[in-house]
């Protein structure tokens, strides 16, 4: 009696008070080209994926990019990347840069002895033209060789970017790419 | 000396059948295709002893056969054409010839046979059977076989026993007889054993309809068949191993029953039952439905042994309708919401409460698969927003996610309230059917506590008087 008064009666009750579902929160958004999330400040230079996740043995396309820009019409980033984990497989030009009316110069070294890039992308010329806001200046494939996490870093002091001028832009915020191995 | 001999044979066929009217039969050993000669010939030989127990043909024996087939220069096996089996039983004088053929296709085994006028040459009767299985159930087909190339019915346990069923008892029941009772009632009960016997799973028995043809057939109308050489002779036209008969009587407000089985074989009792039941008509189809696993030797089902045990239900508790309580309305309304006040006669409140519930579940139900679908909404929007890399469509796609938490918020606030409001309506509807719940005087006696009845186990009149506490 007492079973079946558990069975038909508790149990209905208890699913209907318990009912109710779980909100997400507010605060997921973590896109770090989203310039009102980031937390550092604009102008800023992120990774594209920022938490980058790879198999063993298989590659990645990371994008490099420039958040909330004015006039820039050329510049010099230099990352590091951890050599024991990553090779770079190809770099090519972002699309801020192929985008616009003129083709733009671009140079991309990668010291795999120290685990560094460096790339150049300018416009040439008096007329040269210049890009604004936000876009992708550069896109490099990396392969995981090694398990593990390492990360992705600029160097700071070495990143330069200019105007048409030849006026230097202050880049006031750098992201830090993290990749892991699954 | 082989005419000598035909002559013989010819004059001896001639003396039996001068002695009886029964028809003389040869029985050529049956033609075998793709079965070994051997095999073919013990069948032929089964058919031949059955067809002798069929008691309506005069059978002329196998050497009798042999030995003309040898005379005129033929094997058996190798007369298979209908002349020579003509001009065999010419030789015999017997007036049918039954020749045959068994054969194999596939996994089937296959019997074709025929019966023939040796005068004339015409085929009274054809009958074939077919039969998938090991070869040794062929014998049983060609049991069967001897009975209908002869133009009669096989008996019952032939007909058994190739369903499968031979290794079970035969049984058949006669109708009971009615002494004091109407023939319809006698019968009626009779079912009732018959029913009950069949559910014992012990024993095979011969359908009423099969027994009712037997009896027409010997000329008997019903219940004109009581007695044990009747019933014998019918339980052996139906191949049964045993037969059941019996008489229902009715002695003042006292019920007899009389069972007997016995081996239609031997007519030897088997088993005798007697019952003396006293009560209503009811106990006494529990008692029928016990006798028939008692004559059986069999222990009785506890349901039947309980059923008996309880009776027939008491007077009391049988008259008026049962008691209603407090506690029935507030189980009923704990179980469904407004059935306990539907059980205490409050419709409008029982189905005000069924309806509000129903509702309020319907509403949560709604809210929850809004939920759900705001929260596919949501996750598509948030895997749109991850992947956009354009500030311009980063905004939108936060927006729309934005937007889908506002609506799962609302969704589960909905949720929320509506089925809180069901559960505390549910609990409101179980302390509402107690509180208005049938008092002892709605449901049992409205008046004196004090009631006259006859109680008809005891045969007594009684006088109750119930005093609440």
């Amino acid at each position: 009696m007492i079973k079946r008064l558990v069975i038909f009666t508790l149990l209905p009750l208890m699913a209907l008070m318990s009912c109710g579902q779980d909100v997400p929160p507010e605060d997921v958004y973590d896109n770090p080209l989203d310039e009102d999330e980031v937390t550092y400040e604009t102008p800023a230079l992120t990774f594209y994926p920022i938490d980058i996740s790879i198999d063993l043995g298989s590659s990645q396309a990371v994008d490099v990019f420039v958040l909330d820009i004015e006039n820039l019409a050329g510049s010099h980033v230099k990352l590091s990347y951890d050599k024991s984990k990553l090779s770079v497989l190809s770099m090519s030009v972002g699309e801020f840069f192929a985008d616009a009316l003129q083709a733009p110069v671009f140079v991309a070294e990668n010291d795999t002895e120290t685990g560094t890039i460096e790339i150049n992308t300018s416009f040439l010329g008096s007329d040269s033209v210049s890009v604004s806001g936000t876009g992708s200046l550069a896109s490099i494939v990396f392969q995981l060789t090694t398990d593990g996490e390492s990360s992705l870093t600029f160097d700071v002091a070495s990143c330069e970017f200019v105007d048409p001028d030849d006026n230097s832009i202050e880049i006031k915020g750098f992201g830090e790419g993290v990749v892991n191995a699954q | 000396m082989r005419y000598l001999t035909s002559l013989l044979i010819t004059l001896l066929t001639a003396t039996i059948m001068a002695q009886s009217e029964k028809p003389t039969v040869a029985i050529l050993d049956f033609e075998a295709q793709d079965v070994s000669a051997a095999e073919v010939q013990t069948l032929t030989e089964r058919m031949r002893t059955e067809i002798g127990n069929t008691n309506a043909v005069r059978l002329i024996e196998r050497k009798a056969v042999e030995k003309i087939m040898q005379e005129q220069g033929f094997q058996q096996s190798g007369c298979t054409n209908d002349e020579c089996a003509a001009e065999v039983g010419q030789l015999l004088g017997v007036q049918f010839m039954v020749s045959g053929t068994i054969g194999k296709v596939g996994k089937t085994y296959t019997i074709d046979c025929k019966m023939f006028s040796v005068e004339t040459g015409e085929t009274v009767r054809a009958k074939n059977a077919s039969f998938e299985g090991d070869i040794s159930g062929l014998l049983t087909e060609m049991q069967i076989l001897a009975w209908e190339i002869t133009g009669l019915e096989a008996p019952g346990n032939l007909k058994l026993k190739r369903a499968g069923k031979d290794a079970q008892t035969t049984v058949a029941v006669m109708d009971f007889e009615g002494r004091g009772i109407s023939m319809q009632e006698a019968q009626t009960l009779t079912d009732r054993f018959t029913t009950s016997l069949s559910s014992t799973q012990k024993v095979v028995l011969v359908e009423r309809g099969t027994m009712n043809d037997v009896l027409e057939e010997q000329g008997f109308a019903t219940g004109e068949c009581a007695s044990d050489e009747c019933a014998a002779e019918v339980g052996a036209m139906l191949g049964v191993e045993f037969m059941i008969s019996g008489a229902i009587g009715k002695l003042g407000n006292a019920y007899t029953i009389d069972a007997k089985m016995f081996s239609v074989a031997t007519g030897a009792a088997e088993s005798m039952k007697s019952i003396t039941y006293s009560g209503a008509v009811e106990g006494l189809i529990v008692e029928i439905e016990i006798l028939a696993w008692d004559i059986l030797g069999l222990d009785i089902p506890r349901s039947l042994k309980k059923r008996r045990n309880q009776g027939i239900p008491d007077y009391s508790a049988a008259s008026g309708p049962k008691r209603k309580t407090k506690g029935g309305a507030l189980f009923r309304s704990l179980v469904v919401p407004g059935f306990g006040q539907l059980y205490s006669g409050r419709k409008m409140s029982g189905f005000g409460f069924m309806l509000l519930e129903a509702g309020l579940i319907g509403m949560a139900a709604k809210s929850n698969s809004d939920y759900t679908t705001f929260q596919s909404e949501y996750d598509t929007q948030l895997a749109n927003y991850n992947a956009a890399t354009v500030p311009a469509e980063i905004a939108s796609y936060k927006a729309l996610v934005d937007q889908a938490r506002t609506d799962m918020n609302g969704a589960n606030d909905q949720l929320v309230l509506f089925s809180s409001a069901a559960a505390g309506i549910w609990v409101v509807n179980a302390l509402h059917a107690f509180l208005t719940g049938p008092t002892f005087a709605d449901g049992g006696d409205q008046g004196l506590p004090v009631r006259l009845a006859y109680d008809p186990l005891t045969k007594q009149t009684r006088l109750e008087w119930r005093l609440n506490l």
